[in-house]
Order: structure tokens, then C-alpha cells, then sequence
């Protein structure tokens, strides 16, 4: 009798993203002959590195032909984008590229859920996370028109930003002072506070002030005139201070914060900071920003750990963007998977799961997000599975 | 032959790295004499060893020229040295340019403006865009971008500000086309810059065995110090910046310990921006009020204490007390 082929998953995810590929194409990104790519698989997100193409007919044929899981390119230009070591690459520029995780933003749902899942509340924050380094920092700080900023779905935990018209000769040290900068590192008190000898006072950063200095001020301006000290990690003792003094929001809003007497400015500064940190910051994974030889993944292509599209989003819309249903490619066809364990997700607006050793029929997008997280297999491939783990 | 003024001159040679210079070296033909080749020569082993830096105020056509020629010959010279020598010239270059620009000069934001416009840097006032600002960004606490007074793309500096951020731009300038090639170096000047780098090497190991030396004298001498203090005499070599509570304290504490004011400055010749004038007017001053180096809390509260060192030593109160107890402790164990 002849034995029974049975499809593996790997197969099974490889074929349906050929078809995607061999009916769609895909936008390189911009001045694709100067850029690395890296390549991944069923195993790994990067298996193989330093290719280039010339133009973007070389990489849909590649695409079409070797169907990668994982297609992820160099935020940097290069003369030789395909030559080993990297020093004989010659780079020559690169993208300004912040990369927000929402697995990375400490969200109490991320401790239930664990990081390789995400639910709509961190891929909220993750999305605010985006917005506020559009728009506080790239924006408002920087001046970077928002036209020079462009914005895509990482395909499966959080967003990418990508600024390629500034900044572009930067080096890794100013690359990374970015980073500090979007995620309020290295915010010290002896960097913000100037003493004056003289008139034995010191001085603090004012309202009117930009960037961090004038930030951390509003900050706290906000916080005592609303009476919220405490809400910010402040004892009661310390809040009742700064309430007790009628004129206290604005003689700090001048710059003298030593009119409400803290026995630590020190640490009271360092606390105020780590409040303004969770509230205000970037969340920016910093190697994406600082790493100029980093590979990221492509947008507008599929990722292999969701089946998702890495969608590019038109910036004047991402506060709308919906990941759960827009970055969907796959059918509603019904496929028979057999799940160990999931949790709940919600996909083009249904709610699926939790599930737990249980076979069912989900809709193609959805079994192929499963079987890509790895959490389940084909239906037919059940039993196998179990005789492993026996 | 284009022709320049002396005012120009004297830029180009006080500001040698600057387009003006580059422009008056290639369209007139200096000679490079012996005079020149060896005055490149001392200029380097100043650069490598010395912590005086000579301020070019006034002079005629002939020295200026001596200095400007003996500009692109040092960096004919220091190329045949490695990293670490070559970033010792490229920061003695940078503080001799700043030290140019500040000397005795109350209008130095007027010649760091020009040195700026010169370098290609624009600005408004003080204000550069953050990305002017970034790609010469001070590689100092102070010149982090965190701290920077930034609004609607611009970087609002302070005049000191404004000053690190150039003072970074003509490190970079400085730092750019180094180490220049053996083949692109002019074959009639080459013998003889061979024999001065064979020269400088000798020099360098000559001075290393003497630093060893001391070294071992001045552990000798002194004897335990302080982790605190040892931590901030690291940074200083090292070129740290260091704030000023930190100079502060490590320049009090040596001079309880009975180190000469010379030696005291000289701990901070590495640091950036360092200024021997200002250095010895505040080293002097520490000694002649007779300052104590601050006390272990306050250097907690500073961030300098060393944690091992306060948990070994829970009853120490004072940096200055760490030698002593240090031997008396010693003291004791041999009485038992």
C-alpha cells in the first residue's frame, strides 16, 4: 500500500506565501541597488545575508523563486552592498530607522501574555509609542516634515519609522544620542540644575524651554496644579510641599525649582524622570537607531512568524491604522489545524481562541497566524506531533 | 599666484585645517625647507608631549607661513604612527585650535563663528539645525542631545555651547583623510620625514620607559589611594570629561596628600577642554585656601563613592582617611 505524503507546516506556509508572491509585486526599498538584503526561513528570521539586486523586477523573481519567510534589507546604502566583511561593503549612508516593539514597553499584559503574543492594548501603546516619536520628536523637535517620514506595520509586534531624506551621514555616536533622546536616557540632574556660586542658588530648566529641559518642566507644572504628585510615584509628604506653596507651579515654571524646599534633588529628579520616561518617551529599541550595518524587515512583505503583511501606512492615517484586519493578505478559505495552546487573538474582527489541544477549522489568515507562531500544526500532522513528544 | 592678505595668512596658519588654509596651500608654492621640515618635527613632539600649547598672537609673513607649511608635513609625519599617537595629535591639534580661538580674545564667538562658517557649519545667531548639531556633536555630558535646549529643528546653544559643538567640527576636520597614504606623500619630502618619525619613535619609547618609572615612584610615594579617587585619576587620563565637583575633589585630595601644583595640573591635561590657564588658577586657589577633599557622603551624593570601598570601610568619613586606616590596619595586623 502506498504511504500517505503528509504536508509539513513549513511547506505548507512556503506555498502559500509563493502564490502571494507570484501574484503581487513588491516594493523595494528606495535606491534598492545600494542596499543589503537578508534572508530567513522556517528556522531562523535571518538564515542567509549579503544579497543585492539591481532593481526591483531582480527581487520579485527572487522572491517568486525562493519564496523567503523573512525579507529584511540594510537601513544602509552601500557601494558594494553585497561584498564580505562588511568594511568592503563601503557604506555610504543611512536611514534614520526607530523600531517600537510592543513586547518592549513593560505592559502588565505582556507579563500574562508573555512576549512572543500581543493583544490590542500593547499594540495600542505601540502605536502611541509611534505617534509620539512622529510627532514630538521627528516633528516638533526635529523639524522633519512629516512628507519625509514614512511609516509600515512591523508585521508583528509594533511599527517602523523610517526617515531617509536627514540625518543620513550620521555616525553610531549620533545615532545612538537619538536614541537616548526618544527614550530619555541619561536625563541627570547636574546636566539640568547650573549652581551659581555666587548668589549661592542654582538654577533648573524653565517652562519655555525646549526639548527634555522644557518637557520635564510642564511635567511637573501639570502634575502640581492638577494635584497629581502622587499619582507619579511622589509620597505624600513630598506632594504636600509643593501643594502648600500657592506660587510653587510658577516659580518652577521660571526655573526656580529650589522655592519648594526637597531635601534630595537629587533623587526627587531621578523619580520625576522615571515618571516622565513611562509617560512620555519613545520606546525605541536603540541597535535598530544606533547599528548603521542593521537589517530590517522590508516593508510590504509578509513575516513569517504571522503571515501578516508588513504593511507600509500612509502616515496621515496610522492613529486609524487597524493591524488586526488591514495587513491581512490570506483567504477566509477554511483550513483544519490542530492547536497545543493559544491564546485569544483577534483577527479581521473576529475574536479566536483561547485554545488548548483542541482541532478545529479556522479561516486561512488566522490558521496561518497560529501555524506560524508555531502553536499549531496541520490538522493531518496531529498525530505525528504527538508521537514526538511521546 | 593668488594673491592673500597677511590677515588671511595669519588665519590659515593659526586655523590650519580650515578651507582658507587648504586654499592658500595649494595655489602658492611654499618651500619646504630644513627649517620647515623640523619645526613640523617639534610641532608633533609637542603635540605628542606637551601640555603648554603655543598660542600664535602675532607674527610676520615668514612665521606664519613656517606655520601654516608645517601643518600638512606633522600630518605627513603622524601617519606613519598608529591610532592611539595619530588621536593624541588630532586632540592636541583640536585644543591648540580652541585655545587659539578663546586666548586672550573677549570676541571668541566671532572667531569660532568665522572657523564655523569656514567648515561649511551654518547657523543662526547660535543656533545650528540638530542635524548640524549631531553630525559635530560634543562627545561631552554637557553636549548631549538630551540636554540641549531643541525647538522646531533647532539646537539653541550658549555661547560655550556653541564653541564645544566647533571644537568637535575641526576634531572631525582634523580627523578626516588621516592616515594619509606613504604613496600620496610628495617623494621629495619623503626620505626626510622617514628620518623624523624614526626620531619621534625613539622619543616615544624613551618617554614610556620614564613614565614606567614614575609610575612605580609615585605609587611608592603616595601609597593607597583612594578608589574614589583612583576612579576619577583613571577618567582623568583617559580624557574623560570630568564635572566640576569631580576636579574638585581629586585636585584637593592630591594636594592634602602633599603632590606638587604642577603634578595636580597635569592630571587634567588630558581631559577635554582643558585650559592650563584656568586649570592652574583653580589648582593654586584650592591650594592656597587649604581645602579637605569632600567627604565620603559627599561624594556619594555626586555619584563618585565607590560602593566596594564604602562597604569595606563603613566607619571612613573622608577619601583622605582611606591611606591611613589602610595602614593602620596594617599597623595592627603586625602588632598580632
Amino acid at each position: 500500500m502506498d504511504q500517505e505524503v503528509k504536508i509539513t507546516e513549513e511547506a505548507f506556509i512556503t506555498e502559500r506565501f509563493r502564490k502571494y508572491y507570484s501574484s503581487h509585486w513588491t516594493k523595494g526599498p528606495s535606491q534598492i541597488h545600494t542596499r543589503e538584503f537578508g534572508f530567513g526561513g522556517w528556522e531562523k528570521k535571518i538564515e542567509s545575508r549579503h544579497y543585492s539586486f539591481a532593481n526591483e523586477k531582480e527581487l520579485n523573481a527572487f522572491l517568486a523563486r525562493n519564496t523567503p519567510l523573512f525579507i529584511s534589507y540594510s537601513e544602509a546604502h552601500y557601494n558594494y552592498p553585497a561584498a564580505r566583511p562588511i568594511e568592503k561593503k563601503e557604506w555610504i549612508s543611512g536611514d534614520l530607522v526607530f523600531d517600537i516593539d510592543a513586547n518592549e514597553l513593560g505592559m502588565p499584559c505582556t507579563e500574562k501574555h508573555g512576549k512572543n503574543w500581543v493583544c490590542e492594548k500593547c499594540m495600542d501603546r505601540a502605536k502611541e509609542c509611534a505617534l509620539r516619536v512622529i510627532d514630538d520628536f521627528l516633528v516638533n523637535d526635529f523639524g522633519v516634515p512629516k512628507e519625509e517620514i514614512e511609516v509600515n506595520f512591523s508585521g508583528n509586534r509594533g511599527y517602523h519609522i523610517h526617515v531617509k531624506t536627514r540625518f543620513t551621514s550620521l555616525k553610531t555616536y549620533a545615532r545612538k544620542e537619538i536614541a537616548d533622546y526618544v527614550n530619555a536616557n541619561g536625563l541627570d540632574y547636574d546636566l539640568f540644575f547650573v549652581q551659581d556660586p555666587m548668589r549661592k542658588r542654582t538654577f533648573g530648566p524653565k517652562i519655555t524651554d525646549g526639548g527634555w529641559k522644557g518637557r520635564i518642566t510642564q511635567f511637573l507644572v501639570k502634575h502640581i496644579k492638577e494635584r497629581t504628585l502622587e499619582n507619579i510615584g511622589f509620597t505624600k509628604k513630598i506632594a504636600q510641599k509643593f501643594y502648600l506653596r500657592f506660587d510653587a507651579a510658577e516659580q518652577i515654571a521660571a526655573g526656580n525649582w529650589e522655592a519648594v524646599y526637597v531635601s534630595d534633588r537629587r533623587k526627587f529628579f531621578s523619580q520625576l524622570v522615571d515618571a516622565i520616561k513611562k509617560e512620555q518617551s519613545g520606546f525605541v529599541d536603540e541597535g535598530v537607531t544606533f547599528d548603521t550595518s542593521k537589517l530590517i524587515r522590508m516593508p510590504d512583505s509578509l513575516h513569517g512568524e504571522t503571515g501578516l503583511l508588513a504593511q507600509r501606512i500612509d502616515i496621515k492615517r496610522l492613529d486609524k491604522y487597524d493591524w488586526t484586519k488591514e495587513p491581512i493578505v490570506f483567504s477566509e478559505s477554511p483550513v483544519k489545524i490542530y492547536v497545543k495552546k493559544a491564546n485569544s487573538f483577534l483577527l479581521n474582527g473576529t475574536s479566536f481562541g483561547p485554545y488548548e489541544d483542541k482541532t478545529i477549522e479556522l479561516p486561512e489568515y488566522a490558521a496561518i497566524y497560529l501555524l506560524c507562531k508555531k502553536v499549531a500544526v496541520l490538522a493531518e500532522n496531529k498525530d505525528s506531533l504527538l508521537e514526538t513528544k511521546e | 599666484m593668488e594673491k592673500f592678505s597677511l590677515e588671511e595668512l595669519k588665519f590659515a596658519a593659526r586655523f590650519p585645517f580650515t578651507k582658507t588654509a587648504k586654499k592658500i596651500l595649494s595655489s602658492t608654492s611654499f618651500q619646504v625647507t630644513y627649517e620647515k621640515m623640523q619645526f613640523a618635527k617639534k610641532r608633533v613632539l609637542e603635540d605628542l608631549f606637551s601640555s603648554n600649547v603655543s598660542v600664535l598672537i602675532t607674527g610676520d609673513q615668514q612665521l606664519y607661513e613656517k606655520y601654516l607649511v608645517s601643518y600638512p608635513l606633522s600630518r605627513m609625519i603622524i601617519s606613519f604612527f598608529d591610532s592611539q599617537v595619530r588621536s593624541k595629535f588630532v586632540f592636541a591639534e583640536t585644543k591648540k585650535a580652541i585655545v587659539n580661538i578663546t586666548a586672550d580674545n573677549p570676541n571668541f564667538i566671532d572667531e569660532a563663528k568665522r572657523i564655523a562658517s569656514d567648515l561649511g557649519i551654518v547657523y543662526d545667531g547660535l543656533n545650528v539645525s540638530v542635524e548640524t548639531y549631531l553630525e559635530n556633536i560634543p562627545k561631552t555630558p554637557e553636549g548631549r542631545l538630551g540636554v540641549q535646549n531643541i525647538k522646531n529643528g533647532k539646537v539653541l546653544l550658549n555661547e560655550n555651547g556653541f564653541l564645544s559643538m566647533v571644537g568637535e567640527a575641526i576634531k572631525n576636520n582634523i580627523e578626516a583623510g588621516l592616515p594619509i597614504h606613504q604613496d600620496s606623500i610628495p617623494k621629495d619630502v619623503l626620505p626626510e620625514i622617514q628620518n623624523i618619525v624614526k626620531e619621534i619613535e625613539t622619543e616615544i619609547n624613551l618617554r614610556k620607559e620614564q613614565k614606567e618609572k614614575s609610575a612605580i615612584y609615585f605609587a611608592k610615594t603616595t601609597g593607597e589611594i583612594a578608589p574614589c579617587m583612583a576612579k576619577i585619576l583613571e577618567r582623568a587620563r583617559n580624557g574623560e570629561n570630568l564635572s566640576h565637583f569631580a576636579r574638585v575633589a581629586i585636585a584637593s585630595y592630591l594636594l592634602k596628600r602633599g603632590k606638587p601644583i604642577e603634578d595636580v595640573i597635569e592630571v587634567f591635561s588630558a581631559t577635554p577642554n582643558y585650559n592650563e590657564k584656568i586649570a592652574r588658577y583653580q589648582v593654586e586657589f584650592i591650594a592656597k585656601k587649604g581645602y579637605n577633599p569632600p567627604s565620603c557622603q559627599a561624594m556619594e551624593s555626586y555619584g563618585l563613592c565607590i560602593q566596594e570601598c564604602r562597604l569595606a570601610n563603613p566607619k571612613l568619613k573622608n577619601p583622605l582617611g582611606y591611606g591611613s586606616s589602610f595602614v593602620a590596619k596594617k599597623r595592627r595586623s603586625r602588632r598580632i
